[in-house]
């Protein structure tokens, strides 16, 4: 029976044309497909009729900064000030208004980009604007930190998520990967990798959430919000259940030695620009009683700015917190649409009392090629 | 190592031209070595336990011949022999967590460690098959077989360890001594394997299994009824696809060395009535049923209750054989209850055969066929809930799926005219558009194998389909070598 089976399986007719040789076309289509996807991938026009395209990374506002940056600098010429930090900056830092204000002050015209990205701490930062620094070659850094960046338990998720990816890898050389290779150098890659998560159950919330986030983000990689907080003004309660990781992750703070390696590394970047500015954003008090209260800021902003003194960065001191309004914020450490521009402002006129005082100012890339992607 | 991996069907076809090339007499050994290679890739203590099962039933299966003294009690023996490996492997955490706790006792484990054991790859296909050829020498359908490497080969022989299909040793064994010769037919046929199975389960299967989110069977009174239903359309299509797409690779893998695997699955979705579903759904397992649980039962029962129609005859058997079947998957309530549900539907199909002889499927009216199909689809699917989930969350689901929620066609009128801001898909309450098309090619696909008739209704295809679903193809792995999600197949956990 067996073999009548082996028997009738051989008397299968083949089609009129070999499947096989429809396979192998097929692989040549695909390939040639792919190309001429290459190809065309690497033309100015397409990028700019088909803006969405990712790194292949988990952190979508991540590649929104990057790509964004990128248009910034071919639409500019270069960039001359980049801004880092968490979504603090992201929400808070206006650098349109940044720069026209610091113009108007100083008569300096400045290109200035707002790399700040949710969840990064003064760690993956660290990395982030080494990277930037050897592509794009700013004129100088500004690195908005927090007491938080130097909790050494915290951000670690996105840390590790982040630094552990391919296209990371690739881009600081550690262990290198066909994907990674792909990611990072194949511009068809690009375009498709946003596709990539198109069958995951998320993909229609994602991708839209995508679309939506980089259509609000400004050229200059402002991100604003529209929402106006509520209640920031009361004290968080410890015994309050979503309060209670918070609470338990900042509680007896000490700034941690490896973080500060890691600020050290970004510091060092003013080596190749002009000094690094780290500087605090305008949080509002009741924020600092996950810390400890306001004392154990106060002992924090001094052994920061020692710190970053030390190693030849110039530490500015975060603006009087009263001069944004509580409608101007969307909880106790981000700004909303309407704080930012008033805080890019004041950050303005901040910068430009410092380069008064001091004679160490911002300013534009030198040279005629400068600040452009090398 | 997995079956849609390159590296699979590299190693397949460099070990197949080795194959073709050896003398007879080393072709059997070969097998063993490059199966047991496979599945040292998932681990190389399963290559011992698969020894001594091969062995163990290598030789009961000596014993168990009629013309032997008290070989009734060998295969007796045999069976014992199996279940417990599957009981001991498979179904452990009924008393592992006992056991260790007795150990602990006497001192022969540290306090709070527990023992466990590791499910060697395709347990549970290999005991059916296993039970079967024991069987089926003490009713003199089968010789034992004598040569062990041979015997190893059916045990081990890797496109089919493991997720099967269940083989027959009658059939298998005599296969090995003949193999098929490579001529362009056999080559034609298993590329259409192939390519027909890689489209099930990178195109199809995938993507509708990902689509689903994990909490939908853990929570479903979190979604909109219409949700739910979607759902589970799109499991029971991925569900399909992942295991007939998995049988397809390997039967056309299997071709390369020209041994022919028995088909699993012919278009389970077509059925008019659920005896039919069982004639076409997983199909060598429910023909194993059919033989050695189904026909036994109706016999015994026949000879105490001699009527037919006796409430017995026309009850237990296929409650016995679904139930069995549900065991077989896992023994849990939610198994015994999917089992169940099956054997209840096949009770209930019969029901009108009591007063009048139904007419042959192909003889009723075409609306009748139709509506036949609609029918046992719809079971079916409902079936595939507790399948899927444990029963108070299936309870939950098929509760839920009744508790519609209106879409928001407003809301994503606006947003597509940009009067609102894109706050993403699920607040509208619609079903995801991608599952949609996903879901429509996979019944499209299934659409044109029944129109052609066969299988392999790739061969029959014209050139341009055959290309465009290649570059389908590759497209879909290229996404899913990018993405962030693996999807094993789901057979292979049974």
């Amino acid at each position: 029976m067996a073999q009548q089976t082996q028997a009738q399986t051989r008397q299968h007719k083949p089609g009129t044309h070999s499947l096989i040789v429809s396979a192998v076309i097929g692989v040549i289509v695909f390939m040639a497909l792919l190309l001429i996807l290459e190809g065309i991938s690497r033309t100015a026009w397409f990028e700019h009729a088909v803006p969405v395209r990712s790194l292949g990374i988990y952190h979508n506002q991540f590649e929104i900064k990057w790509f964004k940056l990128q248009n910034y600098v071919q639409e500019n010429g270069g960039v001359d000030l980049i801004l880092l930090g968490n979504s603090m900056v992201n929400t808070g830092i206006d650098p349109d208004v940044l720069s026209s204000e610091y113009e108007k002050l100083t008569g300096v015209k400045l290109r200035i980009f707002n790399f700040g990205v949710e969840g990064l701490t003064v760690a993956p930062n660290s990395v982030v604007a080494k990277i930037l620094v050897e592509k794009y070659h700013p004129a100088a850094l500004l690195f908005v930190t927090e007491m938080r960046d130097y909790v050494a338990a915290n951000g670690l998720e996105v840390e590790n998520q982040l630094m552990a990816d391919e296209w990371f890898a690739e881009q600081t050389g550690s262990s290198p990967t066909l994907r990674g290779w792909l990611k990072f150098n194949s511009k068809a890659a690009e375009h498709l990798l946003p596709f990539r998560n198109w069958s995951r159950a998320d993909f229609p919330d994602t991708f839209l959430s995508f679309l939506r986030r980089y259509g609000d983000t400004t050229s200059a990689g402002y991100e604003p919000d529209r929402n106006v907080g509520k209640d920031i003004d009361k004290h968080p309660d410890p015994n309050d259940p979503a309060e209670a990781a918070n609470f338990a992750m900042f509680k007896d703070y000490t700034i941690s030695p490896e973080r500060l390696q890691d600020l050290h590394h970004i510091l060092d970047m003013g080596i190749s620009t002009q000094p690094v500015i780290v500087t605090e954003m305008p949080l509002y008090p009741t924020y600092f009683d996950y810390f400890g209260g306001e004392e154990v800021h106060q002992q924090y902003l001094s052994s920061l700015a020692s710190y970053v003194s030390e190693n030849g960065g110039v530490f500015l001191p975060p603006i009087d917190w009263q001069l944004i309004p509580l409608e101007d914020r969307v909880d106790h450490h981000h700004l909303n649409l309407n704080g930012a521009p008033l805080y890019s402002t004041l950050l303005a006129q901040q910068l430009a009392q410092y380069c008064s005082d001091t004679n160490v100012c911002l300013q534009p890339v030198s040279g005629v090629n400068a600040g452009g992607i090398r | 190592m997995t079956v849609t991996s390159l590296l699979f069907f590299l190693s397949a076809f460099a070990a197949a031209f080795i194959y073709r090339r050896l003398p007879e007499k080393w072709r059997n050994p070969w097998l063993v070595l490059i199966s047991a290679a496979f599945v040292v890739t998932w681990s190389w203590k399963f290559v011992l336990v698969l020894l001594v099962f091969a062995l163990g039933n290598f030789l009961l299966g000596r014993r168990s011949a009629p013309d032997l003294a008290h070989f009734k009690a060998w295969v007796r023996s045999g069976i014992v022999f199996n279940v417990l490996f599957l009981f001991v492997f498979k179904y452990n955490h009924f008393f592992l967590p006992e056991f260790s706790t007795l150990l602990q006792s006497i001192g022969w484990l540290e306090p709070g460690s527990i023992l466990k054991i590791l499910l060697p790859v395709g347990l549970s296909f290999l005991v059916v098959q296993n039970i079967s050829y024991l069987l089926d020498i003490s009713k003199k359908r089968l010789k034992p077989e004598t040569n062990f490497v041979k015997f190893l080969v059916y045990i081990l022989y890797f496109p089919k360890l493991l997720s099967g299909p269940v083989e027959r040793a009658r059939i298998f064994l005599p296969r090995l001594e003949k193999p098929l010769p490579l001529d362009r037919s056999l080559a034609e046929r298993s590329a259409a394997l192939i390519l027909g199975g890689l489209l099930r389960k990178i195109v199809f299967a995938n993507p509708l299994f990902d689509m689903i989110p994990g909490t939908a069977f853990t929570a479903p009174q979190d979604y909109a009824g219409q949700q739910l239903v979607f759902w589970l359309l799109a499991y029971a299509f991925a569900l399909y696809n992942d295991f007939a797409g998995y049988t397809g690779i390997v039967r056309g893998v299997s071709l390369w060395f020209g041994i022919e695997l028995s088909p699993n699955f012919n278009l389970p979705y077509y059925s008019r009535n659920f005896t039919e579903f069982w004639t076409r759904w997983h199909i060598t397992l429910s023909n194993w049923l059919r033989d050695y649980i189904f026909f036994p039962t109706s016999r015994a029962l026949m000879r105490r209750y001699p009527s037919r129609n006796h409430l017995f005859n026309f009850v237990l058997p296929p409650m016995v054989t679904l139930l069995v079947s549900g065991m077989w998957h896992g023994l849990s309530w939610n198994m015994l209850v999917w089992g169940g549900l099956h054997g209840l539907y096949l009770v209930l199909e019969r029901v009108p055969s009591l007063w009048r002889p139904s007419a042959p499927l192909d003889e009723q009216p075409r609306w009748k066929q139709r509506a036949g199909r609609a029918v046992t689809f719809i079971f079916a699917a409902l079936a595939w809930v507790p399948f899927r989930m444990d029963l108070p969350a299936a309870l939950k689901y098929w509760q839920g799926m009744f508790l519609w929620k209106t879409p928001d066609l407003l809301g994503l009128a606006q947003t597509i005219t940009g009067s609102r801001l894109i706050s993403g898909w699920s607040g509208f309450n619609l079903p995801n558009p991608i599952l949609l098309v996903v879901l429509a090619a996979a019944i499209l696909f299934d659409h044109f194998q029944h129109r052609a008739g066969r299988e392999e209704f790739l061969l029959d295809a014209p050139r341009w389909l055959q290309v465009l679903l290649v570059v389908v193809l590759l497209g879909a792995a290229l996404l899913a070598f990018f993405s962030d999600t693996t999807a094993p197949f789901v057979y292979q956990a049974f």
